[in-house]
């Protein structure tokens, strides 16, 4: 993790991820390529509230043009705890002008069939 | 026959009671004993029951706890499915990201690779791809005892272009020059490089010193019917001065082929310019 400044809005060399609670919104952009789980722990518990206490929450991936490996993970780690929370709707908002949302979103379709996928 | 005498009679009597009383004692008994085995019965029911009850109700505590074994392990099996289907999920999630990464470095990589081996003005090779290709066909053409020819152009008062026009006009007219460049050479293995600011390196693997002046006049042509207008240029248009030759390498250094086509691009500007220098 390069950088912190709001607790509801984490950044660093590229990228940003920002809590919008009266949206029932996180949004994620830039390029995120942090070095293992362990550096997107923030990312996660950051996510983790988002979904707490929340009928409804949008992540919005759609200027996310980089994910790496571990990002991937956090994000389908993020999912599987929102099937399994069960309380709290899910949306994920993708590109399609970004190569990789296509396919990796519909795998994490595949971890939650409830979560609602959007391609602008 | 019954006896008529008293005494008889009463002894009869007697004898009667006694019997009475004896069978009396025997249903006594018998009475008794019936009791007994009545009781003996009834309570032995009573265990064989209260036996029964107490197996009954360990059997059925045992089925519950059984159930209730069966029902934590279906949970277990369950949840460990679920994860084991979660985690093939995540595998392949990552797995394909990865891939995905993997093809959007390889043409990051390429675009780069592109980009530092064209000229980004005219989209022709620039001087470091025309020297590795130059180093490469160099080699082949040695192994090959096969010829190697380079031709070299010098767009003809170009400054005065640029200093008439300005560099944009300047940029157009380039552009426009390499596109003609293009149009004339059609072999695959041919290279056209920008080699500086307006010369251009023609690399043709496989073609001698005629095929080299041939191309090189082919080249002349294309740019008279092309007629690219330049005012302060004697011949009102765009011209080449050319400088072309050929090699069969017998020599590690490539650069003999570049001092022999710079030379006779010397001579063919000292020469009045637009003009081709092809031999000795």
């Amino acid at each position: 993790m390069t950088g912190q400044t709001l607790t509801n809005s984490l950044s660093g060399e590229g990228y940003a991820v920002e809590f919008h609670p009266e949206q029932d919104c996180v949004r994620m952009s830039g390029a995120l390529r942090l070095g293992g789980l362990a550096e997107y722990g923030p990312i996660s518990a950051m996510l983790e509230d988002a979904l707490n206490g929340r009928e409804r929450l949008v992540l919005d991936l759609s200027e996310l043009e980089f994910l790496n490996s571990s990002g991937i993970a956090t994000l389908s780690k993020f999912v599987i705890l929102a099937r399994n929370h069960g309380d709290c709707a899910l949306v994920i908002c993708g590109s399609r002008d970004i190569a990789w949302q296509g396919k990796s979103l519909n795998n994490l379709k595949r971890l939650m069939p409830a979560l609602e996928l959007r391609f602008e | 026959m019954a006896s008529t005498d008293p005494y008889v009679k009463v002894l009869d009597i007697e004898q009667t009671l006694a019997d009475l009383n004896q069978t009396m004692d025997q249903l006594r008994q018998e009475r008794d004993d019936l009791e007994i085995a009545l009781t003996t019965a009834v309570e032995h029911g009573d265990a064989i029951e209260a036996q029964l009850e107490m197996a009954n109700r360990q059997l059925q505590k045992e089925v519950r706890e059984r159930r209730a074994i069966e029902a934590q392990l279906r949970q277990l099996v369950a949840t460990i499915s679920q994860k084991s289907r979660d985690l093939e999920v995540v595998l392949q999630t990552i797995t394909e990201h990865s891939d995905q990464m993997d093809l959007h470095w390889l043409d990051r990589y390429r675009e780069s690779e592109d980009i530092a081996r064209k000229d980004p003005l005219t989209g022709l090779a620039n001087r470091r791809l025309l020297d590795e290709a130059m180093t490469q066909e160099w080699a082949r053409a040695r192994r090959q005892r096969g010829w190697l020819a380079m031709i070299m152009c010098d767009v003809d008062h170009f400054k005065s272009f640029n200093d008439l026009h300005g560099h944009q006009a300047g940029d157009v007219c380039l552009r426009r020059i390499a596109d003609t460049f293009r149009q004339e050479l059609h072999r695959q293995t041919d290279l056209i490089a920008r080699y500086g600011g307006e010369e251009f390196v023609l690399l043709l693997p496989d073609t001698d010193e005629v095929g080299a002046q041939r191309v090189a006049e082919s080249i002349q042509k294309a740019f008279e019917r092309a007629a690219l207008p330049h005012e302060n240029s004697p011949f009102g248009r765009i011209t080449l001065s050319i400088g072309a030759a050929a090699m069969i390498p017998d020599q590690d250094d490539e650069g003999a082929l570049f001092a022999e086509v710079d030379r006779r691009l010397y001579l063919a500007k000292q020469q009045g310019r637009n003009l081709i220098v092809a031999s000795a």
